[in-house]
């Protein structure tokens, strides 16, 4: 399992804070499809999905909770951005899960999404789920696929709190998904996942990692995908997995070209058709592409704002895609409420001031809001948290896609 | 062969010190052995004679974290669990090279022995840093060892072509400051040392005045580097949130042995922010080179892009648990 990144934001009951600013389909959740320039009349929503906007800084509180179950997995993708694969030594038990989920609850959380490692690989996977529900809590959980049979099928069927599931499809080719898992097999087994999940009556999203070995990949996948009722992700593998060859992360230009991609396939294929979406860290602010991502507005990082990471073995991140520099505490040695409630934890979002901005992002315009993007993404990329080099609005201004008015050949 | 470990008492330890002075250009202190609890000194014999030797030392000893050349989170998650017993093996060294195997093999047997009879169970790690514990590399797999977590790179920097790259690194924010050890008082030392627990001793919480009195051991060892070691210090919050330690393992060449920030503090580039006042420092003395360690591949790029450092060697630490 690859997907680390926060939870999205999309779901089917308006709830706190948040606001539903579109009764559209979801990829994986979330997001706001958005209005592609051209995509006709409103249109139902593929399944459920309303589509909510990330509740208020003010309204500070874990919304949505990324939790590690295992660091195992069954796979060994290149671009893992935990190098899963076998369990850390002491991972959280069955009971210290009840305990966390019962104080996410109180927190005012909603969302929990399970993943790994791979979620299926523990074994007291299934009753984990049970407790997500017992704790009030809505349910989503991304999963590799190898470990789907009809018999989990039925069971995940049989979750009335279970709000999705997403399966990691990276290739429509076999042979590049199996190469990129590490694994021959892994394909078929995502596929067959992806299709039962679906005729079980679950809501179904695939989400593709891209690096440069798939990146080709996109226009099958959108063939592969178009008019079967599964939401579509798309996200952008991070530096920082030990397996992960630098030499095959997303240059600027291809970063640039997933954008336009998605933005095509928007005004293309309406939404019905082909639910996609980048994921809520891809680019921001592009002045030609339209929304690409799963957000209707993009609003900064979340981590530790409004959602939180919780690794296997206790250890808290304010999100859990970021990099390890980034734990803030355990809830072995306190209890969560305390550590979310200590005013001195996830201060890269909570203790934001414009004056740490860097680079181009000091200067521009969205950067109060924005905050660099993803902190992630920023901090694997050039080792500061404030300085965004992938972000759509910066290419499209430092490379000169945009015209501007003080440089030659700019409109005005 | 007889196998035993040694007390400073040891009549051994002469010819111990003489190896490693001629082998390693160090001595039995820089290491810790025998002067620090949790340093555990073995050595093989033959007609009474030292042949060989072991320094293996306690990973819960805050004074090697500072000179350990692996990431110091790796083992974290072992070291959460208070009932093991975690060592590195620190040098393994031979007398005659094609001794090395044979020996090796018994001083970790008897330190294995050993460390049955101090813990409910233990771990024993190996970095292939130091020369003698290269040369017995084909054992480690046959003992048991297996490779864990991410290699360290060993990275190079030349400061003759420093200033080019320096103008392009930002100052640091207004509100911190640079101070070198050399001008340092007890005040800052202890937030050094609080903010060193901090840093990286998080989950095993030892008592603050043992982190205290280690650092400070680690500070007036003879191969620490003052001249080239700073703190950096918040003026708003009075209190160290960061630090660079140095060594000068060869006269000319300092060593980079350790970096550490408060969290919040990261994710601003703070050491690179800091680099320049090491460099122009070492510049002035003369000195052109020098080296650090990184596990992380996202440093070693920015290292290279931001001041031309170079990545001149892969340290892959080995693990065996009992
Ligand atoms: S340039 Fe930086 S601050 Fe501006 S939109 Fe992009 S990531 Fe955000
Ligand atoms: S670090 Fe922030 S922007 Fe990036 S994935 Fe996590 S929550 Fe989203």
């Amino acid at each position: 399992m690859t997907d680390r990144r926060a939870p999205e934001f999309a779901t089917d009951s308006a709830s706190g804070a948040a606001r539903v600013s579109a009764a559209r389909g979801g990829a994986l959740g979330n997001g706001d499809l958005g209005e592609p320039g051209n995509a006709g009349p409103e249109r139902p929503p593929v399944r459920g999905g309303g589509v909510i906007e990330p509740p208020e800084v003010a309204d500070r509180r874990p919304y949505s909770v990324n939790v590690e179950l295992t660091l195992a997995c069954n796979l060994r993708c290149r671009h893992c951005g935990s190098s899963a694969g076998k369990p850390r030594p002491d991972e959280l038990s069955l009971e210290e899960f009840a305990t966390c989920f019962a104080e996410l609850a109180q927190l005012g959380g909603e969302e929990v999404c399970l993943l790994g490692g791979e979620p299926l690989v523990r074994k007291d996977w299934e009753a984990i789920c049970h407790q997500v529900g017992e704790a009030g809590l809505r349910l989503v959980l991304i999963t590799n696929g190898m470990a789907v049979n009809d018999e989990v099928v039925r069971r995940m069927a049989a979750m009335p709190h279970l709000h999705r599931v997403g399966v990691s499809l990276d290739a429509a080719h076999a042979e590049i998904h199996d190469d990129l898992r590490g694994r021959s097999g892994s394909h078929a087994r995502a596929l067959w996942a992806l299709f039962s999940l679906r005729d079980a009556g679950i809501e179904v999203g695939a989400i593709t990692t891209l690096s440069r070995p798939n990146l080709e990949e996109l226009q099958p996948l959108a063939e592969l995908l178009l008019d079967q009722q599964i939401t579509w992700q798309i996200q952008v593998a991070s530096l920082g997995g030990t397996r992960f060859d630098s030499s095959d992360h997303l240059d600027r230009a291809a970063f640039y070209r997933v954008g336009q991609f998605i933005s095509e396939c928007r005004r293309r294929y309406p939404v019905d058709r082909l639910p996609v979406a980048g994921s809520h860290d891809i680019g921001h602010h592009s002045e030609i592409l339209g929304p690409t991502g799963e957000l209707a507005e993009w609003h900064g990082c979340g981590a530790g704002l409004y959602t939180l990471g919780i690794m296997s073995d206790g250890r808290i991140k304010g999100c859990l895609s970021q990099h390890d520099d980034f734990i803030e505490d355990n809830l072995r040695h306190r209890s969560l409420v305390d550590i979310w409630n200590d005013p001195n934890l996830f201060t890269r979002n909570r203790r934001f001031s414009v004056e740490q901005l860097e680079g181009f992002c000091r200067q521009c315009p969205y950067g109060a809001t924005c905050r660099a993007g993803c902190s992630n993404v920023a901090y694997t990329t050039t080792g500061c948290t404030f300085d965004n080099p992938f972000c759509f609005y910066r290419i499209e201004q430092e490379d000169g896609l945009v015209a501007h008015p003080d440089r030659p050949g700019g409109a005005g | 062969m007889d196998v035993r470990p040694l007390d400073p008492a040891d009549p051994a330890l002469a010819a111990i010190e003489e190896m490693l002075g001629e082998h390693y250009r160090s001595n039995l202190a820089s290491y810790g052995a025998l002067s620090r609890e949790g340093t555990v000194l073995f050595a093989c014999f033959e007609d009474s004679q030292p042949i060989a030797f072991g320094i293996f030392r306690n990973y819960r000893d805050p004074e090697l974290h500072v000179g350990s050349h692996i990431d110091l989170d790796q083992l974290a998650d072992i070291l959460q669990m208070e009932e093991v017993g975690l060592y590195q093996v620190a040098l393994l060294h031979a007398r005659h090279p094609d001794r090395l195997v044979e020996t090796t093999e018994a001083l970790l047997a008897a330190f294995e022995g050993w460390l049955v009879e101090h813990y409910q169970r233990h771990g024993i790690f190996i970095t292939l840093f130091e020369k003698g514990n290269r040369l017995a590399r084909p054992l480690y797999k046959r003992l048991g060892f297996k490779k864990v977590g991410r290699p360290s790179s060993l990275m190079r920097f030349d400061l003759h072509r420093s200033d080019r790259f320096f103008r392009k690194i930002p100052p640091l924010p207004e509100a911190l400051v640079v101070r070198f050890f050399e001008e340092v008082g007890e005040a800052e030392k202890e937030s050094f040392a609080e903010c060193y627990r901090t840093v990286f001793l998080r989950s095993a919480r030892p008592d603050p005045s043992s982190v205290f009195s280690a650092l400070t051991r680690v500070v007036s060892a003879p191969d620490f580097d003052p001249y080239l070691s700073c703190l950096l210090w918040s003026h708003q919050q009075e209190r160290v949130v960061g630090f660079m330690l140095a060594q000068r393992p060869e006269p000319l060449q300092p060593h980079i042995l350790v970096v550490g920030l408060l969290p919040e503090f990261r994710g601003q580039r703070l050491p690179l922010r800091c680099f320049p006042f090491i460099a122009r420092r070492a510049l002035a003395q003369g000195l052109s080179r020098g080296t650090f360690v990184t596990t992380q591949s996202m440093v070693v790029r920015l290292a290279m892009r931001a001041f031309g450092a170079r990545q001149i060697e892969r340290i892959q630490p080995y693990l065996k648990v009992g």
